[in-house]
């Protein structure tokens, strides 16, 4: 597994892209100074909006994922279920229960609604071109249900866009490019298996699980990284902060290490560029650097990294290393609908019908996805408008983040232990 | 804080939370057929089912089989097909997708038999046909039987609502046979439901429960 960021700068610039909006950190214990470190002067003046360097991690954190899927694996390979006789049922992850359950349900209805109509659609644009559009139109809608109900791709996405404090705008970017990947795999896919290959429809369902597979390892990478700078870092660094006491002016040490965190809390995710770019800059206007020399080793964390990239960094542009990972992470394991459609279409003599049907469904996808990161963005910016009056506010923020981080790894977790199980028993028959 | 922001984040948090498996949603539609057949003693012998496909998923299962210039398939590939799919139906998770209750136990099936597949030019649909042959015969005399099928992971979806769809074949006089539709889950349950781990058993109520999101034929003689 590699990480997908934007890696590799130089060692010097990653030592600049160190900060702190709080001036004890450097102080931390964990830290060593280096000979000659004077890279404080260097680096405060920067103003926001400038790109700023991206964060250097180490490898340690995917290294750490790949250990954690092999683990994940192992119990789930224990509690094997099995695979499917007829398919390779998508793994839903979670729904709400109660009345949105409820929900769900009629969702499903509708779903299948207009899913039950595409055959008599492609049939009608056999006898006639003008019905297209009448399969283009179910397609959508069906896409638009599909994204409604129980799928990680919403999960995922939501909770990638608001752990990372990405704008409304950038999160509907991420939804549709991801569902655009994820109809493109599988068009890809039945173009190559069914259309060159002749695979039969088994065949299939096993490269399925297989992109599934690597799907869900990226979402549980995704979980790593998103909970490892949401979450260890932060926790990390106020601990180091505590040792050292308050800094000159800091605040008073607060537990779970959040008092780090709410100083700079009530700027971050502001709704545009501008916006975010004027945070941005207040916060880099508070820090000072408090970064000697790299010490090594992965829980020296009180340095390297930017600890709260300010949303000039992560909501400006989209971070394409990171951003790929979720795009890929959403997009990689093709939705059943659109195989079978396409497979159908194939089997009619008229694969185009299929291709358009499938990225019909993905624009409906990505919509769907978009209005849901978006609703769940405003929804956490609605916390967030405390933050500016009170500092619990901006914990309550933090909070926020940190679960939706926890809830990426979590989903991660959960998809990959079951794929792999389910790979493990396909392999063993 | 205000009532409303903190709806909204609650709100949120409740999408983030994990709180009870998704349901997939099914990809295969199967009108199917069951005929409950009994033996010359009069005792419960076999479950006799016809599964006829939808058009979609029965191009997807054809996908890669030899289509000769009249649009059929060689019979071999076919029965192939019928005997892949029978032992994967056969997989302990599956369990055929059907299951024998009598006072809520279970009634072993011996191996399957009279698999096969037919594929309708006409119609563009496959249908599997097999036969579930009770291990033990069971006299009605032990009580009502109850004859569920159902696809745990949903990704099925099975309609027996056609005319004819369930009947009993030699059955003793005065046997009835009556379908029973799937009934929605309450949220409660759901949840309930959710918390017990795949492979742990579940409590009695909930059984009772569980076994009504299944299609369900109680047979009952006199």
């Amino acid at each position: 597994m590699s990480a997908p960021g934007r890696p590799k700068r130089a060692s010097s610039t990653s030592r600049l892209a160190c900060r702190s909006d709080s001036p004890g950190w450097g102080r931390s214990s964990r830290t060593v100074p280096s000979p000659g470190s004077s890279l404080g002067e260097a680096v405060a003046p920067r103003q926001g909006g400038t790109p700023l360097p991206a964060p250097v991690r180490r490898v340690s954190p995917w290294a750490l994922g790949l250990a954690l899927a092999v683990l994940a694996a192992w119990a789930g390979a224990a509690a094997a279920q099995g695979g499917h006789p007829f398919g390779q049922p998508e793994a839903a992850g979670w729904q709400p229960g109660g009345w949105l359950g409820r929900v769900f349900g009629q969702i499903a209805l509708w779903q299948s609604h207009f899913y039950r109509q595409l055959t008599g659609a492609v049939h009608a644009w056999r006898q006639d071109g003008h019905a297209a559009w009448m399969l283009i139109g179910l397609s959508f809608a069906y896409g638009i249900f599909h994204a409604l109900g129980p799928g990680h791709g919403k999960a995922v996405i939501s909770a990638y866009v608001l752990a990372n404090r990405q704008t409304a705008r950038n999160g509907a970017v991420l939804a549709l490019l991801s569902a655009l990947v994820q109809a493109l795999a599988a068009i890809a896919l039945v173009t190559v298996a069914a259309g060159v290959l002749n695979l039969t429809g088994a065949a299939m369902n096993r490269a399925t699980l297989w992109l599934e597979i690597g799907s869900y390892a990226l979402v549980t990478a995704l979980g790593l990284w998103l909970v490892w700078t949401r979450i260890g870092q932060p926790l990390c660094a106020g601990l180091g902060r505590r040792r050292a006491g308050a800094g000159p002016g800091g605040a008073a040490p607060l537990p779970m290490g959040f008092a780090a965190l709410s100083a700079s809390g009530g700027n971050g995710g502001g709704p545009g560029k501008g916006d975010g770019a004027g945070a941005g800059g207040s916060y880099l206007g508070r820090a000072r650097l408090a970064c000697p020399a790299p010490s090594g080793g992965l829980w020296a964390c009180g340095c390297r990294q930017a600890h709260f990239a300010p949303p000039a960094l992560v909501a400006g542009r989209l971070g394409a290393g990171r951003a790929w990972t979720a795009v890929l992470a959403v997009g990689l394991r093709p939705c059943s609908g659109a195989l079978i459609v396409l497979v159908f279409a194939l089997s009619q003599g008229l694969y185009a019908a299929g291709v358009v049907s499938a990225l019909a469904m993905g624009l409906g996808t990505g919509l769907t996805v978009a209005v849901l990161a978006a609703l769940a963005l405003a929804a956490s910016r609605a916390a967030l408008g405390l933050g500016a009056k009170a500092a619990w506010g901006a914990r309550l923020y933090r909070i926020v983040e940190g679960l939706a981080a926890l809830a990426v790894l979590a989903l991660g977790l959960a998809l990959l232990g079951g794929a792999l199980a389910m790979a493990g028993l396909a392999g063993g028959n | 804080m205000p009532l409303r922001r903190f709806a909204v984040l609650a709100f949120c948090l409740l999408c983030l939370a994990p709180a009870a498996p998704a349901r997939a949603h099914p990809h295969m539609w199967i009108d199917a057929r069951a005929r409950l057949v009994f033996d010359a003693a009069g005792r419960l012998a076999a479950v006799r089912q016809v599964w006829l496909f939808d058009e979609m998923s029965s191009a997807y299962s054809l996908q890669g089989l030899v289509r000769a210039a009249d649009g059929e398939y060689a019979a071999k590939d076919l029965q192939s097909m019928a005997d892949d799919w029978v032992a994967a139906l056969g997989e302990p998770q599956s369990h055929y997708f059907t299951w024998v209750e009598r006072r809520g136990r279970t009634l072993d099936f011996g191996p399957p038999a009279g698999a096969r597949v037919r594929w309708d030019q006409a119609a563009g649909r496959v249908s599997l046909s097999f036969e579930l042959p009770l291990k033990a015969p069971a006299s009605p005399a032990g009580g009502a039987f109850e004859v569920r099928v159902f696809d745990p992971t949903y990704f099925v979806a099975y309609d027996f609502t056609a005319s004819g769809a369930v009947a009993l074949e030699a059955a003793p006089a005065g046997c009835r046979a009556a379908y029973l539709p799937p009934q929605p889950l309450d949220p409660d349950s759901a949840l309930r439901l959710a918390a017990v781990p795949a492979d742990a058993p579940l409590p009695d109520d909930l059984q009772a429960i569980a076994g009504k999101l299944s299609h369900r034929i109680e047979v009952r003689c006199p």
